[in-house]
């Protein structure tokens, strides 16, 4: 399994006239050769003496990725980030970061302010955002040896070709779309760049003239592909789908399995975390039968430890917190900018913050989450951090169910609750329907005295 | 109520929309609001208001307030 990651290599193996990326706006291809030239101008231009951390908003289009390209192929550490983030956010992680600024129109940017950035470590590769929702400037940083491997390790995981066409609609700096980019194009395989949803009659008309076939999607994506019915809107090209960004619904992975193999198809459920470069694991079509509702087995040169609280490992069937070794776990976290000069602090061990077990042939079964993050509509969004911006008289607790979070509040009065529900859905930037409430007479408690978030979730659903 | 009302008290509560904001304006993925979730949550809600079950076909289609009304008042006959 190759490490590192070069871009000019990865670029330079495919025969130039091979299509590479289209998107929204593009009238035709651009093809291998016409990416990598493009890249390597880009390159020239950005390029300093100094290695530099550079905030990149990315939207899903060309320009966006021959930004990120280059500043890889120039050697400088991209931050990929919202563009939708809010201008004070913004402005406060780049304060906070001090990165260089990306100046100019697209395909013309240089860098500007790059002499007094932080120290880069040399093996980072580059940084995403673990929940912008709440304003966090926490980052992960991601070494280039564990973006290469796990992107050779996808690549192998679902046999991804230069035939490959993915309609990349999932953001570029969500993890799991990043990945979806970096993997088409390390097998030499084509993207159609979109900002449609699957909500849109655009994206499915998208998908069968560009002839597609394959889409990667969350849970919440899943959600809205059986409501519209996958026969009725993808199109005979499409053939493979994986799926990651949080927990399926077991009868939801089964009906999807049925429909992709009925067209001669393949469905892929996996397993990852931004933290992982992301992508932990995968249950192939091959071993779906026996196995549903598990997340598969690890990816090449991985594999998972189940421990109990006193970090001891436990045997098969037994569930504990969910433990990750391989070559493609992050190097640390950053809050700040000192920390990017800091070298690989995990080790190559990942403690994935899920519960779960292993069975005898050694699948995983995530079983509930033992940290307080839920996906809502693909977001990742810290529970505690919702209850904190919660002002209400009474104690209350935050909980996921079923996509949605749940607000519980001791002794609420239902004006005030649908208030506050859309007070917090709008600081989160969140629709309000993504919100519940609920007026309880007191929070249960666990015996040592917390709340019981388990109790209010399996109640809540 | 006319089903244009119906339907605006629909859009109004699921979007969480201001009072001031026009109707004929909103449009999805453009209105902040009205994203994919919005859309779902605004589709159970006028299936479970009149009593329909909404094609795919519309589902994707119906992306500002205008082709709400007639698509849903149109194919669907739906009466407040």
């Amino acid at each position: 399994m190759p490490c590192g990651f070069s871009i000019p290599d990865i670029l330079g193996r495919v025969a130039p006239s091979r299509p590479a990326i289209l998107d929204d706006g593009a009238t035709g291809w651009i093809r291998y050769g016409a990416l990598a030239t493009r890249v390597a101008a880009a390159a020239r231009r950005l390029a300093c003496p100094r290695r530099s951390l550079v905030f990149l908003p990315v939207a899903n289009r060309v320009d966006g990725v021959v930004a990120y390209l280059g500043l890889l192929a120039a050697g400088h550490v991209p931050a990929l980030l919202d563009p939708a983030l809010p201008a004070g956010l913004m402005a406060a992680l780049a304060a906070r970061y001090r990165p260089a600024r990306l100046i100019g129109a697209p395909g013309e940017e240089r860098l500007e302010g790059a002499d007094d950035g932080p120290i880069l470590h040399p093996e980072l590769g580059l940084l995403l955002s673990t929940s912008g929702s709440t304003g966090s400037p926490k980052m992960v940083r991601l070494g280039l040896g564990a973006l290469g491997h796990n992107t050779g390790a996808i690549v192998e995981a679902l046999r991804l070709g230069p035939n490959d066409r993915a309609a990349a609609h999932l953001p570029l700096h969500y993890a799991f779309g990043l990945s979806v980019l970096n993997t088409h194009l390390a097998a030499g395989a084509s993207l159609v760049l979109t900002e449609r949803t699957l909500l849109e009659q655009g994206f499915w008309d998208r998908l069968r003239d560009t002839g597609c076939t394959s889409l990667a999607v969350t849970p919440f994506h899943m959600e809205i592909l059986d409501r519209l019915g996958l026969d009725r809107v993808a199109p005979p090209t499409l053939m493979v789908i994986t799926q990651a960004g949080g927990r399926l619904a077991p009868d939801r992975a089964e009906r999807i399995h049925r429909l992709m193999a009925a067209r001669g198809g393949r469905f892929y459920v996996m397993y990852g975390q931004t933290e992982a470069a992301p992508r932990l694991a995968t249950l192939p079509p091959e071993r779906f039968a026996g196995h549903a509702g598990s997340v598969g087995l690890p990816l090449a040169d991985g594999r998972f430890v189940i421990l109990d609280g006193h970090g001891r490992s436990l045997p098969a069937g037994q569930i504990g917190q969910v433990h990750y070794q391989g070559p493609n776990v992050m190097m640390g976290y950053a809050c700040g900018p000192d920390d990017l000069a800091l070298g690989d602090v995990m080790g190559g061990r990942l403690p994935t913050g899920d519960l779960g077990y292993l069975d005898a042939d050694g699948f995983l079964y995530l079983t509930g989450r033992a940290n307080r993050y839920a996906k809502i509509a693909g977001r990742r969004i810290s529970l505690d951090e919702v209850e904190g911006m919660a002002e209400t008289t009474g104690p209350l607790a935050v909980v996921e169910t079923d996509g949605r979070l749940l607000v519980v509040v001791q002794g609420g009065d239902a004006d005030d609750l649908d208030g506050l529900r859309r007070r917090l859905a709008r600081r989160l930037r969140l629709p309000a329907a993504a919100l519940r409430t609920r007026a309880v007479d007191s929070l249960p408690v666990t015996a040592k005295g917390k709340v019981d978030y388990r109790r209010l979730a399996e109640e809540g659903a | 109520m006319t089903l244009e009302q119906d339907l605006a008290a629909i859009f109004r509560d699921i979007l969480d929309l201001e009072p001031a904001v026009d109707l004929a304006t909103v449009k999805y993925r453009t209105t902040v609001r009205w994203d994919s979730l919005a859309h779902m949550e605004l589709i159970t809600a006028i299936e479970e208001r009149f009593d329909i079950v909404i094609d795919t076909v519309d589902i994707v289609r119906i992306n500002s307030f205008p082709t709400a009304v007639a698509i849903i008042g149109g194919k669907y006959g739906a009466a407040a």
